[in-house]
């Protein structure tokens, strides 16, 4: 299977999550943004216990308060979880619960 | 390969050809970049204007935590403030809960504001103001109640703080998302004299420092990403010592009504606004802490209270409604419902536990007699 190179970026207090703050890493060719929550939850996410805080139980979606951004545009402006990535895109998780 | 679907174009109806890269979660709006930053800040603006937040010539103390919120609401300020003429007197005021690993960092955001924004900044400490730090407190106390502690102590010490720089009035980062989950908890909790004022953007006016909101109608998400927008730096660890219960579900709640209904934080804050208390419900009626003169509803305010109990070793006070009850109760603390603890914007709302039961309590009373202060 073909893979196609990407960057995984997490922010606003997501990064605590996994092993590094950005990622580039191979997914395979013609995945859509819900393939990636699924690669993120199986390859990327260190913090097992708090991953709630990040993806739904079956990594179906992002956890309520996560944005989503695609070369930092909203996904809802996109096709959200049916986006198709393309190589050399950055796909980023921002949390807003962090803080204040 | 499916080719994926462009952006839409700008909606800012300013002539903008720019792709829209921000779907405002106020009200959906779709906007690129400077466009969601002007209208943002123009929406601050307006709360400002139609409520009539400030005088010219004023000096407003900006309750600054280094974390989003606040560091937004200082950044606003100052831009509206120069755009706008306010002729304000913006200082940063920051309160350190003496938490190592924690609030010094955040200081540390706070310290970077002030070289940014060129605005000066004053730090108060709980060791200065109350002799204890957070990190005292919960060795003698342990985890359980001390956000009680730090969210009392916390709103007392930006009062003073602001009286001490001379500021006429306290501006803090609460947002939507903060207001709409203190209505809820107020009226989980029977707590008639705050869901009156809880939605209020301005309260304190019959006192000397009146305290305002002027990110009251803007939610969480826009806040990140207006900092995100603007490369403005927080800090966004959470607080070691805050556990996650009464805010944290309220707060699911909202964020779960706000998935189905963006509007439904909205709304939350319209009804809290509308509410009003028959005159028949009793209120509690504001006094003078006999011992450091700050406004409580008691004989002695809740700090005073709080530090008694740990001075005495009796760190049940203020916080356990009753020594014979197995179950612990958190009593009331202003800041906590009004923001929350350390990693709120003088406020915002963490998820700790902060605040329950405001009304009066006759056991409280009664040790506060038995204590013959």
């Amino acid at each position: 299977m073909s893979t196609i190179p990407v960057t995984i970026d997490f922010s606003g207090g997501a990064e605590f999550l996994v092993k590094a703050k950005a990622q580039k890493v191979q997914i395979p060719a013609d995945s859509t943004l819900r393939d990636v929550l699924k690669f993120v939850r199986d390859n990327l996410v260190t913090d097992v216990h708090r991953i709630n805080m990040l993806l739904n139980d079956d990594a179906s979606e992002v956890a309520h308060g996560v944005i989503t951004l695609i070369n930092d545009t909203d996904t809802g402006l996109l096709l959200e979880y049916d986006t198709v990535i393309e190589a050399g895109d950055t796909i980023t998780f921002v949390s807003t619960l962090h803080g204040g | 390969m499916e080719k994926r679907r462009g952006p839409p174009p700008c909606q800012s109806g300013s002539g903008c050809s720019n792709p829209a890269k921000i779907r405002k979660a106020k009200d959906g709006a779709q906007l690129c970049g400077p466009c969601f930053s002007r209208n943002f800040e123009d929406d601050v603006h307006e709360a400002i204007v139609n409520n009539k937040l400030f005088k010219r010539g004023e000096r407003v103390a900006i309750g600054a935590s280094g974390g989003k919120d606040s560091t937004v609401l200082a950044y606003v300020m100052k831009t509206l403030n120069d755009r706008h003429d306010y002729g304000l007197d913006l200082q940063l005021l920051s309160i350190d809960e003496g938490i190592k690993g924690y609030r010094d960092d955040s200081l540390l955001a706070v310290e970077k504001n002030r070289v940014e924004y060129g605005l000066p900044l004053t730090i108060l400490s709980y060791r200065d103001l109350y002799g204890w730090t957070m990190d005292d407190i919960v060795a003698k106390i342990g985890k359980k109640n001390n956000c009680t502690f730090c969210g009392v102590f916390r709103r007392q010490a930006l009062d003073r703080g602001a009286f001490k720089i001379g500021a006429t009035k306290l501006v803090t980062g609460h947002n939507a998302d903060d207001m709409a989950e203190t209505l809820l908890m107020n009226v989980l909790r029977g707590d008639i004299a705050r869901l009156e004022r809880c939605t209020n953007i301005v309260t304190g006016e019959e006192g000397d420092l009146p305290r305002a909101k002027p990110l009251k109608y803007c939610f969480e998400r826009d806040i990140v990403m207006y900092a995100r927008t603007n490369q403005l730096e927080y800090f966004y660890t959470e607080c070691i010592y805050a556990p996650n219960a009464y805010r944290g579900y309220a707060r699911k709640y909202v964020r779960d009504l706000e998935k189905v209904h963006p509007r439904a934080i909205l709304d939350l804050i319209r009804s809290g606004e509308k509410v009003s208390v028959k005159k028949e419900v009793e209120m509690p009626t504001l006094k003078i802490c006999e011992r450091c003169g700050y406004m409580t509803s008691q004989k002695l305010c809740k700090a005073c209270l709080l530090i008694e109990g740990l001075n005495t070793g009796n760190t049940d006070l203020g916080v356990r409604k009753s020594k014979k009850s197995k179950k612990v109760t958190v009593e009331a603390d202003e800041l906590n419902k009004e923001g929350g603890c350390g990693s709120g914007g003088g406020g915002g709302g963490c998820g700790c536990a902060g605040a329950e039961d405001a009304a009066e309590n006759e056991e409280t009373r009664q040790r506060l007699k038995d204590l013959q202060f």
